[in-house]
């Protein structure tokens, strides 16, 4: 098990190396060139000349990747063009307000969406099972900008239960939460779904019922925990979509997560920020990756053998 | 299964009437339909308080919503205007631009003289005065600080003429210039040029940059979130009213309005103008316009045919229909732009307004013509936001009218200001904020190899008359020289003033004390809401 997490640690290396060089490349290819973002509008030529060199804008597009890499494996991801701090510093002040999003997000999604889909799965085509759907629907389909809009005139202003923006208190993050998780509890509620009426329908599932175990019993102990698999899987997913900057909610309530700050950059041509904050997400998503094969193990005995080695 | 049908029948038919019911005016919505009628031309637009009961209890914080933030917290690191108020409140320059008289009075500086000559500038400072560390703000940080504008790129630009700096002894400056320069005053009242303390930026750029000797004290930024600022007890001056202020940055618009109505800000800076009526109908909060100075324009490269020729950039100004721009980009919240000096900066604005191409599509085909362009060409217009979109497509169908066909690109502002400055852009929409000293609002844009000349605009006369009136001190002088410039920019077009936008914010209806700046750099020093 340790010599399966080890050889996964391992495999993010050659991952946040083909992510710098793609990066790089990219933001290369656009015409823009970021110097006059760092100097201002009114600088002159001198001026330009002088913060190009500062900055190693003049040097080949090899040399400055071959630099980057060498301060990335030293830990330093460099320096913003615009605010001039550490790429670091600034990605992990602003990185817990993105993990307790994603969080709350992922607690509203699976609070709301097991029930619904452990229901749905187990009175299909019922009106319940089709109520449950097309509330997924509506979750899946519901731009986050507008349910966003929709709660904080609701909650902000209508009812002034919550605080409309930012992050000052406790309760700042319902709001942004509950947008975040009514995509994912229409995704995860479809999925849920999806894997329960695999298992429900099962030979096991038959077999226990037969014996006469409640049915209420059989569900939760045997089907539930046997779908677990895709649910978990689909829980991951979402958390690492969510870590690698939900822009939108995080842009709508002012949140001050790093999916905001990324957008920023992208649009000044902070050629270190974009580049750092994607590395770290890629480093993010890899190891929620591997949080997640870990809670295979646990969940399925056969998984935590085959990682061992002895399957 | 056929309950089914007949629910999922119903549904559909719920989800139809509902998209039909969405939008529409409602009547309501349909009795203030010109926005434009409440603007006033004076920048005072809440009366200002002259006496207040000493024992008035005040609101402890007031929370500012706005639209961007800086990146850096230093006063030279950027010319935008988003912290102008927190630089104006927190930091203090030699002298102060009262936007009500237009006069400077005395900030630091707390008397001066000039040279006969223009030359040579003495400033006595406040004894008083000190920094929010508690050091004295002495002459030699007043040298510091200006030889430091001479390195930053968005400073060196209004201390270009300075010469030499020089502490006569503890609180007496002297200022060389190497020419006489007639704006020198007001370009020193700028946020670029507040005070700062050179013992502690020495020590630590980072947090000595924060550190100014204003009425206010900032004690926590957070990039891309929020700014707080106290008040300073131990302030030489007038104390402000309010303890606190905290500048919230919300991006989003409508968020940043429905914080204002929920009572979670207190101002509301750039309401979105589609939301203007809702702030009007909104018992409990306010809605401030003055007509602003910010001029909307459309700049062609002078260096790159077709452009090069001056007829074929008449004839575009000749298609450009203002009106319908001022509707559909500005939402009717603007005034027509004739020259690039506003209205406000009388006396130097030329008010020859017949001369500056009004809409004459047979006079545009004609100087096509005249040009060698007798079919038209193609042209690429970069458009960075919705306004200069909106611009672009009416400008678009109006130059279809004299053969003209214009593709719309839709980039960001770095990609944009590349363009401009490598030169291979043809034309786009942009922005400038006038400042209401005469130099800056045309030297900088249209002298030779300025930072801002977006155009590239080069012609000898205009640099040696622009440096002329930059030296003349007598007022009717100056105005008749900067009249000629007007009249040799707009003959020759190389940008064409849309409109001047119009200043608007939304308060809380409690706040007093408060002036709606017509430059947008609004000063809350002094205002508060009293706490019932």
């Amino acid at each position: 098990m340790y010599r399966y997490i080890l050889k996964r640690i391992l495999m993010v290396i050659p991952v946040l190396l083909g992510v710098i060089i793609v990066v790089q490349g990219i933001m290369e290819l656009n015409p823009a060139d970021p110097v006059y973002q760092i100097v201002g509008e009114s600088a002159t030529e001198e001026q330009i000349e002088a913060a190009r060199e500062e900055y190693g804008l003049n040097d080949p597009f090899v040399v400055r990747l071959g630099r980057y890499i060498w301060n990335f494996c030293h830990g330093d991801l460099g320096t913003s063009y615009t605010t001039r701090e550490s790429v670091m510093k600034t990605y992990w002040s602003q990185l817990p307000a993105t993990i307790e999003l994603a969080v709350v997000a992922v607690v509203v999604g699976l609070l709301l969406s097991q029930p619904l889909g452990i229901h749905a799965a187990t009175h299909q085509n019922s009106l319940t099972d089709s109520s449950c759907m097309i509330f997924s629907l509506i979750g899946v389909s519901m731009p986050g900008f507008w349910s966003g809009l929709l709660l904080m005139l609701l909650f902000a202003l209508y009812l002034g239960w919550l605080p409309s923006a930012g992050n000052d208190h406790w309760y700042s993050v319902i709001l942004p939460g509950l947008t975040q998780g009514f995509y994912m509890t229409g995704f995860m509620t479809r999925s849920t779904r999806s894997a329960m009426l695999e298992t429900v329908r099962s030979d096991y599932m038959t077999t226990a019922l037969a014996k006469g175990v409640n049915r209420k019993k059989a569900v939760m102990k045997h089907a539930y925990k046997n779908a677990q698999i895709p649910i978990v899987t689909a829980a991951g997913v979402q958390f690492a979509h969510i870590i690698g900057g939900s822009v939108t909610v995080e842009k709508l309530f002012s949140w001050p997560g790093v999916g905001r700050a990324l957008v920023t950059a992208i649009t000044s041509r902070d050629i270190p920020v974009v580049t750092g904050y994607i590395t770290m997400t890629a480093v993010l998503i890899c190891l929620v990756n591997l949080v997640i094969d870990i809670i295979y193990a646990f969940i399925d005995p056969r998984i935590k053998a085959q990682y061992s080695g002895k399957r | 299964m056929k309950m089914k049908r007949i629910f999922c029948l119903i549904l559909a038919l719920v989800m139809l009437l509902s998209v039909v019911g969405c939008g529409g005016k409602t009547d309501d919505d349909q009795k203030d339909p010109n926005p434009g009628t409440e603007v006033t031309g004076d920048p005072s637009a809440m009366p200002m308080v002259t006496k207040i009961d000493a024992n008035t209890k005040f609101q402890k914080e007031i929370v500012v919503a706005q639209y961007g933030d800086l990146p850096v917290m230093d006063t030279m690191g950027s010319n935008d205007i988003i912290y102008g108020a927190v630089f104006m409140m927190v930091y203090e320059r030699l002298v102060h631009q009262n936007k009500t008289t237009n006069e400077l009075e005395p900030e630091l500086a707390k008397k001066w003289d000039i040279s006969d000559d223009g030359l040579t500038y003495t400033f006595y400072l406040e004894e008083n005065a000190k920094f929010h560390n508690g050091d004295p703000v002495l002459a030699s940080d007043v040298v510091y600080t200006f030889n430091r504008a001479k390195e930053q790129p968005s400073a060196s630009a209004k201390v270009a003429s300075v010469a030499s700096v020089e502490a006569v002894d503890e609180h007496t400056v002297k200022i060389t210039l190497s020419s006489p320069n007639a704006d020198f005053m007001y370009n020193i009242s700028y946020q670029t040029l507040s005070i700062l303390s050179e013992k502690a930026v020495t020590a630590d750029p980072a947090e000595g940059l924060k550190i100014g000797c204003g009425p206010y004290k900032l004690t926590e930024w957070v990039s891309g979130d929020h700014c707080t600022i106290v008040r300073n007890d131990d302030y030489y001056g007038q104390k402000p009213y309010t303890e606190k202020f905290t500048f919230k940055v919300m991006t989003e618009a409508s968020a940043r309005l429905i914080a204002l109505q929920s009572g979670d800000v207190d101002i509301c800076l750039n309401p979105d103008k589609v939301e203007l009526d809702i702030v009007r109908k909104d018992e409990n909060i306010e809605l401030l316009q003055v007509k602003g100075v910010k001029m909307y324009y459309i700049v062609m490269n002078t260096t790159k045919a077709p452009f090069d020729n001056v007829k074929v950039r008449q004839a575009i100004a000749l298609a450009t229909e203002k009106d319908q721009m001022i509707q559909v980009a500005a939402e009717g919240l603007a005034s027509v732009a004739h020259t690039f000096f506003p209205p406000e900066m009388k006396p130097y604005t030329c008010e020859d307004y017949d001369s500056y191409y009004p809409a004459d599509y047979d006079k545009a085909k004609a100087l096509l013509a005249e040009a060698g362009y007798p079919d038209g060409f193609e042209i690429e217009f970069l458009a960075r936001d919705e306004a200069r979109v909106l611009q672009a497509q009416i400008l678009a169908e109006s130059l279809k009218k004299i053969g003209i066909t214009m593709k719309i690109t839709q980039c960001d502002t770095a990609a944009m200001r590349s363009a401009i400055k490598d030169k291979s852009y043809d034309i786009c929409g942009y922005n400038w904020s006038n400042s209401l000293a005469p130099d800056m609002s045309c030297s900088d844009l249209f002298a030779t190899g300025k930072g801002d000349n977006n155009s590239h605009f080069s012609e000898p006369w205009f640099d040696e008359t622009a440096q002329k009136a930059l030296a003349t001190s007598d007022v009717n002088e100056r105005a008749e020289l900067y009249h000629e410039m007007q009249k040799f920019v707009m003959e020759r077009v190389p940008l064409i003033p849309l409109y001047y936008e119009n200043m608007y914010i939304a308060v809380d209806n409690k706040l007093e004390n408060f002036a709606l700046d017509n430059c947008n750099l609004n000063d809350y020093t002094y205002c508060y809401i009293v706490e019932e």
